[in-house]
């Protein structure tokens, strides 16, 4: 898709107006917080154990709020 | 080599939460889809940067408790690859919403990971109207239930 061209921009200062283009940067993906082996396989049985209790039991109404916009 | 997911952020609510009048199914589905690829060895779960906010976000306010919460970002900053979502790849996303009509959000969780993931799994219907979806990795609905924006989620029809 075509991009978009921006408006035009005077007088900016010299050190501005100079600047060239970010290159298009290759995304960057990580496991955000190294921890050890045995601290993730807390953090997963944590989860696990969570997920096989109960559920939390929300009304229609706060659901469809909590959705709007995003979800 | 392991499979790369991407889990749509209503299967993740839907894990935590039953509506009080839906069938307890949405939410059971959910709970053991999710508890089996955090199991599984072979598979891991990746997410943009916005995804990670907007699961946290939709759970707040349901009312999940902030402990719950606090289990739930640990495991998305420890467990799960992340990738940073950068002004490129959100003006694509308000592009292709502007092109379809279909709302940014839905474009912010999946375009992040063009290249990166081998499948989507998704209960949106959005997902299976616009290629734009389907171009970034095969979408798979593994519910039998589905849903779209600002409706609760239904039963699909056999």
């Amino acid at each position: 898709m075509a991009k978009r061209q921006s408006p035009e921009v005077t007088d900016l200062p010299a050190e501005v107006a100079n600047l060239q283009p970010a290159a298009k940067r290759v995304p960057r993906a990580r496991v955000y917080r190294e921890v050890s082996p045995e601290e993730r396989a807390r953090i997963v049985e944590r989860v696990l154990r969570r997920l096989a209790g109960p559920p939390l039991r929300v009304d229609s109404a706060t659901l469809r709020e909590a959705e709007r916009d995003s979800v | 080599m392991s499979e790369r997911v991407l889990v749509d952020t209503q299967i993740w609510e839907y894990a935590w939460l039953e509506e009080s009048r839906g069938p307890s199914t949405i939410h059971h589905q959910a709970a053991v889809f999710l508890s089996g690829l955090l199991a599984d060895s072979d598979k891991e779960i990746w997410l943009g940067a916005y995804q990670a906010a907007e699961i946290m976000d939709v759970l707040r306010k349901a009312g999940l408790s902030a402990v719950a919460r606090g289990e739930l970002l640990d495991l998305l900053q420890a467990q799960c690859v992340c990738v940073d979502v950068g002004a490129d790849v959100v003006f694509e996303c308000i592009e292709l919403s502007l092109r379809s009509g279909i709302h940014v959000y839905d474009y912010l969780v999946v375009v992040p990971l063009r290249g990166l993931v081998d499948v989507i799994y998704s209960a949106d219907t959005h997902f299976h109207e616009d290629p734009a979806f389907r171009a970034i990795a095969p979408v798979v609905n593994p519910m039998t239930w589905e849903m779209r924006e600002g409706h609760a989620p239904a039963l699909r029809a056999e």
